[in-house]
């Protein structure tokens, strides 16, 4: 089987895909504050326009009163002499009643324009107009004051001089310059608060579509994080889930193959043996009767009328034992190295049978039974808190033990051995770390380590270099991985990742 | 009475003179025959009625395997109280349960090691001298 398939042709990962939607996010961020800043820009126009705007209309309404105040005075005047002339044709008091209301007011009306005008072109004109009024007002006065005292006929010639009617004409003058000029105020002041008025108007409604863009912008924007947050979770939903069947088809697949080479393995070994004995035996058959030979020998060396080559001599008493012994050590490796395989396939084909193991208390057997070593060494192995897990209690200790052993054998002689081991849990996964502070592997060595047959570093200890490669055989069979860091003469860590329910996992695979 | 022989069934010639010296050394005389696969060694063993005779049988035959010779022996009741002593490289616990199983007398493993091979055989020499082989009659 072909497990690299699996990793071929794969959409972006969702990790890819996350990263593009925030940068994506960031855009749409970067957008949006630029909204929001242009939105508080024309907060701030808008509020400064209407302040100008409703200055502008303040300025009109002041020229309009000041026309206003400008007629009723002129209105005021009128009344005041149509009262009096009234009277003076009807002699009715009733006829004085708009003359003495109108004159009450006409004093207070005069000064008011005077005032209201006094910062404009038109204050000499305000002032003549006020003269006038006056004027006005005491040729009214003085016509009453001679009917009273010289009758009507008096008051008839006063009248008929023309001279209020000359003030009359002269105040309505004054009025009408007065007017011109406030009529021209009043239509760019008109004008003024007209275009401010369109500007505001421009302004309210842009910031209106601002509003609804920004709204529009934002809108977007969190539909499309929610979006992509959904799609997201769904794809990481979806590898979860594909993780979970990969990781189980690569396990059925990796126990195949382990099966397979279990198999082989067991074979393999089985024919090597016969072979063996054979060699074995035959070697010790011959070595008995080269022996016999030799005995035959030496009691020909020792007859006197003794023959024997020296050739003979030399290959019967030292080139044949010396063969021999090579042989026989050769063989016996042969067989031990045979015997580790078929202890090898023989253990991956033993059943496993998971349990909950405390593991804490499981290396700390295991500590033990090293401490007869670890103190002659005075080095120490220190067991720290331990996530427990389900797994076959013979494989496990043997994984355990391979590994401290490896770092009991392996610590360095010039400082005291610290040997640790400690571990989390990892989701599914317990994680074990066993660190040393030992004489370290080489980098180029630290695959080799887990070979068969295979050892590294200085060879002052013994052993088949089995260990580690059956270590990793027993945690592949568990579903777990192995992996070491290393630096030479300084320690080693090995990571141990095994599943915390192996029951569970191993029944999927099955 | 019958002289009781012995059929040894190896296909390793090598295996089967090593077991035949050490079984003469032991100062066993029986008649030895051999047979180097299953086929002959049933045909010999089919025909032998009920005549005297102990099996030493290698259990990894080119032909088939010895537990299919070893069920056949004690399935049929001409020949199946025929001591069988099972000799052979494997050392499996599976395997071995399963000669027992099928009736196998003994069960030895050959020992690579040739000392622990030979003390093997002559025990088995000893042993076969002072057992009794049943009654054909």
């Amino acid at each position: 089987m072909n497990v690299s398939t699996l990793a071929d042709g794969e959409e972006p990962s969702p990790i890819e895909q996350s990263v593009r939607s925030r940068v994506l996010g960031n855009a749409s961020l970067v957008l949006l504050a630029i909204g929001f800043a242009a939105l508080i820009v024309m907060a701030i126009a808008v509020t400064v326009l209407t302040e100008r705007n409703r200055e502008a209309f303040d300025l009109a309404a002041t020229t309009r009163k000041q026309l206003s105040d400008i007629a009723r005075a002129v209105e005021l005047l009128e009344n005041a002499e149509t009262g009096q002339r009234g009277f003076l044709l009807t002699e009715r008091e009733s006829y004085l009643e708009p003359y003495n209301d109108a004159t009450a007011q006409i004093p207070g009306q005069l000064d008011a324009i005077v005032a209201e005008t006094s910062t404009l072109p038109i204050a000499g004109a305000a002032a003549d107009f006020r003269a006038t009024g006056t004027a006005k007002l005491a040729e009214l006065s003085s016509a009453l004051d001679l009917y009273k005292s010289d009758g009507r006929g008096a008051a008839t010639e006063e009248v008929l001089t023309d001279r209020g009617k000359g003030l009359m004409d002269q105040a309505r003058r004054d009025a009408k310059t007065m007017n011109a000029f406030l009529d021209k105020e009043l239509a760019v002041r008109l004008d003024h608060a007209r275009k401010t008025g369109e500007i505001l108007a421009a302004a309210q409604l842009g910031s209106t579509v601002l509003v609804l863009a920004v709204s529009i912008l934002t809108g977007l924007g969190l539909y499309r994080n929610v979006t992509a947050l959904r799609q997201a979770q769904a794809a990481l939903a979806e590898t979860n889930s594909n993780l979970e069947d990969i990781v189980a088809s690569r396990t059925q697949a990796l126990s195949q193959a382990n099966d397979e080479i279990q198999k082989f393995a067991y074979i393999v070994s089985h024919d090597l043996r016969a072979p063996l004995v054979n060699i074995m035996g035959f070697t010790t058959e011959l070595e008995a009767a080269a022996k016999t030979v030799g005995r035959y020998v030496d009691h020909r060396i020792k007859a006197s009328d003794s023959d024997v080559p020296r050739e003979v001599v030399e290959a019967i008493g030292e080139d044949v034992p010396e063969a021999f012994e090579f042989i026989k050590t050769s063989t016996s490796k042969m067989d031990r190295l045979i015997s580790a395989i078929l202890r090898l396939s023989r253990e991956g084909r033993r059943v496993l049978a998971p349990e909950t193991l405390q593991m804490r208390a499981l290396l700390e057997t295991i500590a033990d039974t090293l401490k007869h070593r670890t103190d002659a060494m005075d080095a120490q192995i220190v067991v720290q808190p331990l996530p427990n897990i389900v797994a076959d209690r013979l494989a496990v200790e043997q994984i355990f033990g391979n590994i401290l052993d490896n770092a009991v054998k392996y610590l360095s002689p010039e400082r005291p051995g610290v040997i640790t081991v400690r571990g989390t849990a990892r989701g599914a996964l317990a994680v074990y770390e066993i660190e040393d502070n030992g004489r370290g592997i080489a980098e180029n060595d630290l695959e080799r380590v887990f070979e068969l047959f295979r050892r590294a570093g200085r060879q002052n200890t013994q052993g088949e270099g089995i260990g580690l490669a059956y270590v990793r055989q027993l945690i592949y069979r568990l579903g777990g991985t192995i992996a070491l860091k290393s630096t030479l003469g300084q320690g080693t860590t090995f990571t141990l990742s095994l599943p915390m329910n192996g029951a569970k996992s191993k029944s999927e695979v099955a | 009475m019958l002289p009781v022989s012995i059929v040894l069934v190896e296909d390793d010639p090598g295996h089967a003179r090593l077991i035949e010296k050490n079984i003469r050394r032991a100062g066993v005389n029986n008649e030895i025959l051999h047979f180097e696969n299953g086929t002959a060694a049933l045909a010999h063993l089919t025909t032998m009625g009920k005549a005297p005779m102990l099996v030493l049988l290698d259990l990894n035959l080119p032909d088939m395997s010895g537990t299919q010779i070893l069920e056949q022996l004690k399935s049929d009741s001409d020949t199946k109280h025929v001591p069988v002593i099972v000799l052979t490289t494997t050392d499996d616990k599976a395997e071995i349960q399963k000669c027992y199983d099928l009736g196998c007398n003994v069960y030895i493993t050959k020992p690579v090691d040739y000392e622990a091979f030979a003390t093997a055989i002559r025990q088995l020499g000893l042993f076969l001298s002072v057992m009794k082989v049943p009654d054909p009659t």
